[in-house]
């Protein structure tokens, strides 16, 4: 936020917000959208189609001259399938809407973190999932960042924004009204700023 | 896990399709009976006789081949119409603006080869653009200013109706409506036939039109099935949101698909025009029906471009069949048993559900089958292997 | 001008019904792309009535009979329309086509056949001969205004009332919106969509027999409606859904159908020698750019075109 890491030191910034979708991809940032059916998958897709959603046209996967590499697709998936534990009826060639939802947003995590992005947004990433599912997936993300990446965690669940987060930023209208350490917080307070009923950091206009 | 590999004979993808098509024929052709029989009893059987057999009810071998050909060349131009309509129909769109892409591709190439007399290869490639331009503005009126595809088709339906007529006035004889007919031999913008008249018993409108058009679904397929492009397209069309989430260029890929179901209309329009068939007709009130029969074929054809090879062939037999019953019959009965088919074909998602919902039944009686087996095989021991599967698939 | 004026009115009226008839089918939630086929199918009825009703009744009634015929014919198709796309989940725009095709194909062989049944195969066109009822019912002597226009008046009206002021109006809209907050205050949603697709088939049906009616005493079957029900849509979508825009914009769109049929009998314009096919083309080409300049914030019902599935959200 500040543009400095934990010791308070510059980081290399770069203004993405004006980027295209595709290019902050490729720059780095992985995203898992907090609707899996609208964003997340093209249902009707065997699973490898979509594994590859955000990187079919790398050249690993695409020929020079625009040609799909099935088989080298199939491979990257057995290999997520195997890594991540991604239950599917056939395999790599499953219909994705047939897929339990547990193992399709499993599909979705592994494929965004399998990118290795610098900045892993994630909405949502459990609503609806079961137990074991959802400690998968946090399991997961903690290791997105212990390997040093930043992640950018958006969540209704303060179970979840409790156990995973570094930083909590509590939004209330619109801004940010709070910035919390979870492990000197609890979720009592965390509502409060949540409510707007207390604030730790001023906006700008405020302060003047 | 092996069982899955060794999956019922319905659960093909390939046999369903077939199978609902079939359904939607036999269907429509018994609807179609029924009118016959509604409308003139006594030769009913006889006018489905006549309209199944087509050039079959020839009495000799010789007409019954040339009029083979004469069914083939009105073939050639509705595959590929409804290539374009398949195309469009892949990456989530209606192109019902093929009849008019048509339509432009006919007018562009027929004004080449009046007033030029240009050669066929110039004169296909004109067709190609016109087409194609035709297309893009549908294409672009969706991508940039949200407009139906559906409605500005139609609109630029009639508008290239009425365009084209304009356009050919000054090429008919006269008073006369239709244009001037060419001549094989002195037109060099009529399409070569390279032999191929022959083999149709001197069928000089059997050009190289019709293994090109094969050539061309046989491309489409390999471009939507196994290309980069073929996989942005089709992703757009089941999910446009994740394939602006994935970083695809919706608008643009919006105006290429158009582009080229346009282009697709546009050498239909030349394959049959410059085989010498038919001439332009400047009278005409309506567009011409290939455009729309066009979407008969795709559907029938289960949306794959070599499916759409036999159900044109169909379509274009029966409907070859339907103008010679006159006298008995309207000739109009082979257009409603094509409308017949075409609704019919609505109906096809849901015949396919039926048969994944009858094979997956099957599927578990098997598998359940199977596992009473290993259980009581070793039933000491429980199984894991078939407690895993059940786990997967409960979830 | 009086001839512009009159007709213009006749187009615009025939425009307003068809669109409503649209109207209440994509409130629901029901793509309607086969109201021409529909307005073919509806405008046969009425016309067989019209030729075939003894000519020595009271026009009234003949105008009655044969609207009720229009009306009756067009709702029956609409069914085709309604079973395939709510209860077997169809594209509705590819029902909505075959709709369309159908009904060319089907007016088209039931005329030849009468005609072919009549003259014992010497008539084979799809023309038929009726009644020219147009004086007997014009509102104001030598002109073209006749009841259709009162009954389009009416109907606009009844639009506006039932869709915004009753409750059977608000729970159509709601299905075109969002059918499962619909279905989850007990809305029956297959139920509101087979009422706005009925009403679309009755309404479209009356246009069909405008249309027919207005070309005199002579209809061609395969010809159809020229792209009427096509015009109408674009009317509606123009008109934004909502009925008295619907109004608005039929006036314009019949004004340039008007110019194309008359407008050669002006001295000014027939000066310019635009030939007839540019007239022809006019209204469509300024249905494209109308449409180019409103689409964009088009505020169609949400839900349209989606097949109703209770287990999503």
């Amino acid at each position: 936020m500040a543009g400095r890491d934990r010791e308070g030191n510059p980081l290399p910034l770069e203004e993405m917000t004006r980027k295209s979708i595709r290019k902050r991809s490729v720059d780095g940032m992985s995203h898992i959208p907090e609707d899996r059916h609208k964003h997340g998958l093209v249902l009707d897709y065997p699973l490898d189609y979509n594994m590859v959603l955000q990187r079919y046209f790398e050249p690993q996967f695409t020929t020079s001259i625009g040609f799909l590499k099935p088989n080298s697709i199939r491979v990257y998936t057995e290999r997520l399938i195997d890594e991540f534990d991604i239950r599917s009826g056939q395999g790599a060639a499953t219909i994705a809407r047939s897929m339990s939802g547990g193992n399709q947003q499993k599909a979705i995590v592994a494929r965004e973190i399998d990118k290795n992005p610098r900045l892993l947004v994630a909405v949502q990433p459990t609503r609806g999932l079961d137990v074991g599912a959802i400690e998968a997936i946090h399991k997961r993300i903690i290791e997105h960042r212990d390997a040093g990446n930043a992640v950018l965690l958006i969540s209704l669940e303060l179970e979840e924004v409790m156990n995973l987060s570094d930083r909590i930023l509590v939004m209330y209208e619109g801004e940010i009204v709070g910035e919390l350490d979870p492990k000197q917080t609890t979720v009592e307070e965390l509502g409060l700023y949540m409510a707007g009923a207390k604030r730790n950091i001023h906006s700008e206009g405020e302060d003047n | 896990m092996d069982n899955n590999n060794r999956r019922g004979f319905f659960s093909l993808p390939g046999v369903r399709s077939l199978l609902a098509a079939l359904i939607c024929i036999l269907i429509g052709l018994m609807l179609g009976y029924i009118v016959l029989l509604i409308i003139n009893p006594e030769n009913a059987g006889k006018g489905m006789d006549v309209m199944l057999k087509n050039f079959l009810a020839r009495n000799k071998t010789f007409t019954q081949i040339k009029h083979l050909g004469n069914t083939l060349v009105k073939t050639a131009p509705l595959i590929l119409c409804s290539l374009s309509i398949l195309f469009a129909y892949k990456a989530g769109m209606f192109n019902i603006g093929a009849a008019g892409q048509y339509v432009a591709g006919a007018g562009a190439c027929l004004f080449f080869a009046y007033k030029f007399s240009a050669p066929w290869y110039v004169c296909i490639l004109v067709a190609i653009a016109a087409g194609s331009l035709w297309g893009a503005i549908s294409g672009a009126l969706k991508a940039y200013l949200n407009v139906n595809e559906v409605i500005s088709g139609i609109m630029l339906n009639w508008i290239s109706l009425y365009l084209v007529n304009m356009l050919m006035k000054p090429f008919c004889k006269g008073a006369e409506k239709d244009t001037i007919a060419f001549v094989r031999g002195q037109s060099h913008s009529l399409i070569p036939n390279l032999g191929l008249d022959k083999l149709f018993s001197n069928n000089t409108s059997v050009t190289i039109a019709i293994p090109l058009t094969i050539i061309i679904a046989v491309v489409i397929w390999i471009l939507l099935s196994k290309t980069k492009f073929g996989y942005e397209i089709k992703a757009t069309g089941f999910n446009k949101n994740a394939a602006k989430y994935a970083g695809m260029h919706e608008k643009s890929n919006i105006i290429i698909t158009m582009v080229i179901a346009g282009a697709l209309a546009g050498i239909a329009a030349s394959f049959f025009f410059l085989s010498g068939f038919s001439t332009w007709n400047t009278n005409q009130t309506s567009v011409p029906a290939m455009g729309f029969n066009g979407i008969a074929a795709a559907f029938l054809g289960g949306l794959h471009p070599i499916g759409v090879i036999f159900s044109s062939l169909f379509i274009q037999h029966i409907s070859d069949g339907g103008t010679s019953l006159t006298g008995m019959y309207p000739a109009q009965i082979s257009d409603l048993i094509s409308a017949i088919i075409i609704y019919l074909c609505g109906f096809v998602l849901f015949m396919k559900l039926q048969m994944s919902k009858i094979s997956a039944a099957n599927e578990r009686r098997r598998r359940a089958r199977l596992e009473a087996l290993a259980a009581a095989e070793t039933e000491n021991k429980p199984d894991d292997a078939s407690e895993e599967t059940k786990g997967g698939e409960a979830k | 001008m009086m001839l512009l004026i009159q007709y213009t009115l006749v187009y615009a009226c025939l425009l307003t019904v068809v669109a409503l008839g649209g109207c209440y089918s994509e409130r629901s939630g029901i793509i309607n792309i086969g109201l021409e086929g529909i307005m073919v199918m509806g405008g046969l009825g009425g016309i067989l009535v019209l030729a075939f009703i003894p000519a020595t009744l009271p026009p009234i009634i003949i105008f009655f009979a044969a609207t009720l015929a229009a009306m009756t014919c067009g709702m029956a198709y609409s069914m085709l329309l309604g079973v395939a796309s709510i209860n077997f989940k169809a594209d509705q725009t590819l029902a909505g086509t075959a709709l369309n095709m159908l009904g060319l194909a089907l007016a088209t062989v039931i005329i030849k056949a009468l005609n072919i049944a009549r003259t014992a195969g010497a008539d084979n066109s799809a023309r038929i001969i009726f009644k020219d009822t147009r004086p007997l019912l014009s509102l104001a002597k030598g002109t073209e205004f006749n009841m259709f226009m009162i009954l389009t008046v009416v109907l606009l009206v009844a639009a506006y009332i039932v869709l915004y002021k009753t409750r059977f109006g608000l729970r159509l809209m709601s299905c075109g919106e969002h059918p499962q907050a619909a279905a989850s205050v007990g809305i029956s949603v297959a139920k509101m969509r087979y009422c706005g697709v009925l009403i679309s088939g009755a309404l479209g049906g009356i246009g069909g027999l405008m249309y027919l009616y207005s070309c005199g005493s002579e209809a061609n079957f395969e010809t159809g409606v020229a792209g009427f029900g096509f015009l109408a849509l674009a009317v509606m979508i123009f008109g934004q859904w909502k009925p008295h825009r619907i109004a608005i914009s039929a006036l314009l769109f019949g004004f340039f159908r008007a110019l194309a049929a008359v407008g050669q009998a002006f001295d000014l314009l027939a000066a310019l020698e635009i030939p007839k096919p540019i007239y022809n083309m006019l209204p469509y080409i300024i249905c494209l750019i109308v449409l180019a300049f409103t689409s964009k914030n088009s505020k169609a019902p949400k839900a349209e075109g989606i097949p109703y599935d209770k287990s999503t959200r």
